[in-house]
């Protein structure tokens, strides 16, 4: 029965199971689409999470937010808020902003949410860390939590007092530190800079006592205030400035006093060893008092000024030379000397300073100047008699208009000399110097006037114009030499010398040229007229003698018919008359002290730059003759000669020759010609002698003739000479010319071959040329 | 072979242990309580599954079982009569299914209106004898056959939803 009451039981349990309602089920994708639905119509507000998978209300987020906050002590990042929550960001970063904006205990930080609690515990945090360590900087905080400085910095100040027992720096409010920190810091400070004697960075001690720059400057500016630190800090709050301890700055003044007192001078470099920023300064701080003379690296007091003074004096008194270098300290560079000596001598004349570090006297220069005048006058005379032409250009022009602007100048410095005494009056002490000055310069004016003066004089005697070049009388190295061999320069520096010898250079070249000039001038002057009378006389002879032999040869020309005459006379033109012109040129310039290198051999270009350069009324018929040299005619050339030579202008007496004296001439030619002959080797110029020599013995005239000529002249032998004379004459000259052919064509065999047929008839020829001359003067004399 | 929904759900139904046909007395009442509680957890998983689609009651005895059974198409719930008897060789035999309202509708159907189960029925049951019971037979085979039938009767317009029939004849 029990199991038939069981039975039935579940029998009916079926029936209820049966009819239970089946459960309502949604598919997933169903219950998305009917809340996106709902979302839709506005009737829930949900946030998705960011898998999708659930769904939230805000006041839900908010709750979760919250928590998660308190769950992380009071800190999260939104990122962490985020992840934690499975929600998106932009939903949590709204709804963290809106929290925020209610919440006072809460704060956003650099997208972190912060709270009150937070705050709290960091201010505890804040403070053991304080006491641990005695500071702490802001920096450090945010670094370590990873907070801005600003955040950091407001958190302090706001605690400060209360949960931070300590005190923020009051320049730096980055800096908090304890009371015991900075008694601690002190005591290091004043230990470190107590134990100082020299100057030393200040950054050195700070990085040893491991303090923070801006307080450790408070400290040690406190320290200093308080005098517990002697000592003073150039250079304001930075490591780079440097503390002196006044031990340390009482040693140095110490020993500058010490070193001024016992040398008078105090060296730059020597302080700056010392330490010693800008010593300048520093000297003119210290020495108030003292008329130091500041130079460039060193500065002198007034003891060694008196000293160079008084020694410049000894000099100038004995009129000797002083070297300042061996008075003064090693330690003096040149250029320091020289502005020390420059100075010095301001108030001293005749004072020369040389190479920086040597005073002469004037005087000594003077006198050793002296020393050159015998030289000068033996060099003079020597050198007149060597090359008077040298001399022929006195007093150039340059020097003259340089005297006049020294002249200006001179008029000019008195004349500002004048007006400055005018003016002086209130400030005479500061124009002293200068005025002195000025009156030395015009002295030295003056005495250059002097000379320039006498040679103006000169130049004037003489009477000249033109130029001249340079009459060196020694190069400076000369004169060194000079001066070095004297014994009164045995010891002097070489320096000296050399600055002595180019004061001397000038003036004495000087004075030599005018010595040189008088020494011209008397020799000029005294031997002139008997000279001049035999130079003249020897000009005339020559002169006539060419102009003789030319018309001999003009008439041997003429001679010859038309092209050949007028050949001739082109040549004797060419040879003859231009040696005459030459010679006549040449001594018109010398006549009228024109310099030439060489007396006959003159060039187209040279003669007529010569001639341009003589005065006009002497220029314009020599111009005239050396046009003619140009020309073809010989009786033009002949006609300007003589015009040129009449009384009017060279009076040089041009004689016809009498017939005596004409045969003479040619007999005496002739002699030449066959003196020649006999002596010449070369066929071609044995020919040219022997044509012309059978042309004179058979014309009695002489002729004058190129080699280009040579046939033309032994053409019009023909008809005299013997026709076995002519035939080997010409066969010769065939030779001669075939030769000259084969030379320039370059054949050297045939050169050579010819050359010896030639030499083997070149004595034939001779002896053609010689007797043909005998045996005709025999016939001309039967 | 059964799809792998029809697998699942009969996994889902609990096995029987009793051997037992309604001749056996004692034996028949205890094979009808396994048969209960395993038809009891089979409707439960349908409704769990929002898949509820039979009722079932059975005589004092246990040897006769009718109620109904729907298939849903298209929105429109198709319901029919169905009904069994134990076979007195239980449960070496199987039941036979009849829907006598679809009688001669389908060439699927035996006469009287059982229906025709796959080929794979009856070898399953034989090899699960006696841990096969109603529930088994309803998922494996009335399920099944409804799933194919229905849709294919309506298509050809054998049968019809009874509002529209209503609808025709009114």
């Amino acid at each position: 029965m029990a199991d038939l009451d069981e039975l039935r039981k579940y029998q009916l349990e079926f029936q209820r199971v049966q009819n239970t309602a089946a459960k309502q089920k949604l598919s997933e994708r169903n219950v998305v689409e009917l809340v996106k639905k709902l979302v839709e119509l506005k009737l829930v507000d949900v946030l998705y999470t960011s898998d999708g998978k659930e769904y939230l209300t805000s006041q839900h987020l908010t709750k979760e937010i919250l928590d998660e906050l308190a769950v992380q002590g009071g800190r999260i990042n939104l990122v962490d808020l985020q992840q934690a929550l499975n929600v998106d960001l932009s939903h949590i970063e709204s709804k963290v902003n809106e929290l925020v904006k209610h919440d006072k205990n809460l704060t956003l930080v650099l997208g972190q949410l912060i709270s009150s609690s937070y705050h709290d515990k960091l201010a505890d945090e804040i403070n053991d860390r304080l006491h641990e360590q005695g500071h702490v900087t802001v920096a450090e905080l945010a670094n370590l939590y990873d907070l801005p400085a600003e955040f950091v910095r407001e958190l302090i100040e706001e605690k400060i007092g209360t949960a931070i027992k300590g005190q923020v720096d009051i320049q730096d409010k980055d800096v908090v530190f304890t009371d015991s920190f900075v008694s601690r810091m002190t005591a290091r400070i004043r230990g470190g800079f107590s134990a100082l004697t020299v100057p030393v960075p200040v950054g050195i001690i700070r990085n040893r006592t491991g303090c923070h720059e801006r307080l450790f400057h408070t400290i040690l500016e406190d320290l200093i205030k308080q005098g517990r630190i002697k000592g003073s800090i150039s250079g304001g709050h930075q490591d780079k400035s440097v503390f002196y301890p006044d031990i340390y700055t009482r040693s140095q003044n110490q020993w500058v006093d010490s070193f001024y007192a016992q040398n008078g001078y105090l060296e730059y470099d020597s302080l700056v060893r010392l330490g010693i920023p800008d010593v300048k300064n520093y000297v003119k701080k210290r020495f108030k008092n003292e008329k130091l003379l500041f130079l460039k690296s060193c500065c002198v007091g007034p003891t060694i000024q008196d000293q160079i003074e008084a020694s410049i004096d000894d000099a100038l008194s004995s009129d000797s030379w002083v070297d300042i270098a061996a008075v003064l300290p090693s330690s003096f560079d040149s250029n320091d000397i020289g502005k020390l000596l420059t100075h010095c001598t301001q108030g001293r004349q005749g004072a020369l300073v040389c190479a920086n570090s040597i005073v002469a006297s004037q005087k000594l220069i003077s006198n050793s100047a002296k020393l050159f005048g015998d030289v000068i006058q033996q060099k003079a005379e020597q050198n007149v008699k060597q090359n008077p032409a040298l001399l022929k250009g006195d007093g150039d022009k340059i020097t003259v208009s340089k005297v006049i602007l020294d002249e200006n100048v001179a008029h000019e410095d008195k004349k500002e000399q004048r007006r400055k005494k005018a003016a002086a009056g209130s400030r005479k002490e500061g124009t002293g110097g200068r005025e002195i000055k000025t009156k030395s310069t015009k002295k030295k004016g003056r005495g250059r006037d002097l000379e320039n003066d006498s040679d103006d004089d000169v130049t004037a005697a003489a009477g000249g114009g033109g130029r001249h070049p340079d009459l060196v009388f020694m190069d400076r190295k000369e004169i060194e030499q000079v001066l070095e061999s004297q014994s009164e320069f045995k010891e002097c520096p070489e320096e000296l010398i050399t600055e002595i010898a180019s004061q001397l250079y000038r003036p004495l070249n000087k004075q030599y040229q005018e010595a040189a000039r008088s020494i011209f001038l008397q020799v000029s002057g005294s031997g002139t007229s008997a000279d001049r009378k035999k130079s003249f006389g020897e000009l005339q002879e020559r002169v006539s003698g060419l102009w003789t032999n030319a018309r001999l040869f003009e008439k041997g020309s003429k001679l010859f018919k038309d092209p050949n005459q007028t050949n001739l006379a082109k040549h004797l033109l060419k040879t003859l008359c231009t040696d005459m012109t030459n010679i006549l040129v040449s001594a018109l310039a010398t006549e009228h002290m024109v310099s030439i290198s060489e007396d006959t051999h003159l060039s187209t270009e040279a003669r007529l730059k010569l001639i341009n350069s003589l005065p006009k009324d002497v220029q314009a018929p020599l111009m005239k003759l050396h046009q003619t040299l140009n020309g073809q005619s010989l009786e033009e050339f002949f006609t300007t000669l003589e015009n040129l030579c009449s009384s009017s202008h060279l009076s040089i007496m041009l004689k016809k020759p009498d017939k005596k004296k004409e045969r003479q001439l040619v007999f005496a030619h002739r002699q030449t010609l066959s003196d020649q002959l006999k002596g010449e080797n070369d066929p071609a110029m044995a020919m040219h002698l022997a044509v012309v020599l059978l042309f004179q013995t058979f014309t009695q005239a002489m002729v004058h003739a190129p080699g280009r000529l040579v046939p033309a002249v032994l053409q019009h032998l023909q008809e005299s000479l013997d026709a076995e004379k002519y035939q080997s004459l010409t066969l010769f000259q065939d030779l001669v010319v075939q030769r000259v052919q084969a030379e320039a064509n370059g054949e050297q065999q045939k050169v050579q071959d010819l050359m010896q047929e030639l030499e083997t008839m070149l004595p034939k020829i001779k002896e053609i040329a010689l007797t043909t001359k005998r045996s005709v003067q025999t016939h001309e004399d039967q | 072979m059964v799809d792998e929904a029809t697998k699942k759900t009969l996994a889902q139904i609990p096995l029987l242990k009793t051997k037992a046909g309604p001749r056996d007395g004692e034996q028949w009442v205890q094979r009808l309580k396994e048969e209960y509680l395993s038809l009891i957890q089979y409707v439960k998983n349908n409704k769990d599954s929002d898949n509820d689609w039979f009722r079932l009651e059975s005589n004092k005895e246990g040897t006769r079982w009718f109620g109904k059974c729907w298939y849903i198409h298209e929105l429109l719930k198709y319901e029919f009569d169905v009904e069994f008897d134990i076979p007195v060789t239980y449960p070496t035999t199987a039941v036979e299914i009849a829907l006598p309202e679809l009688d001669g509708k389908t060439a699927k159907m035996y006469r009287g209106g059982k229906i025709c189960l796959t080929d794979h029925f009856k070898p399953l049951w034989a090899r699960n004898v006696p841990k096969f019971g109603i529930a088994h037979a309803m998922a494996l085979g009335l399920g099944p056959w409804l799933a194919v039938e229905i849709p294919d009767l309506i298509a050809r317009g054998v049968i019809t939803h009874k509002s529209s029939e209503n609808a025709v004849k009114s």
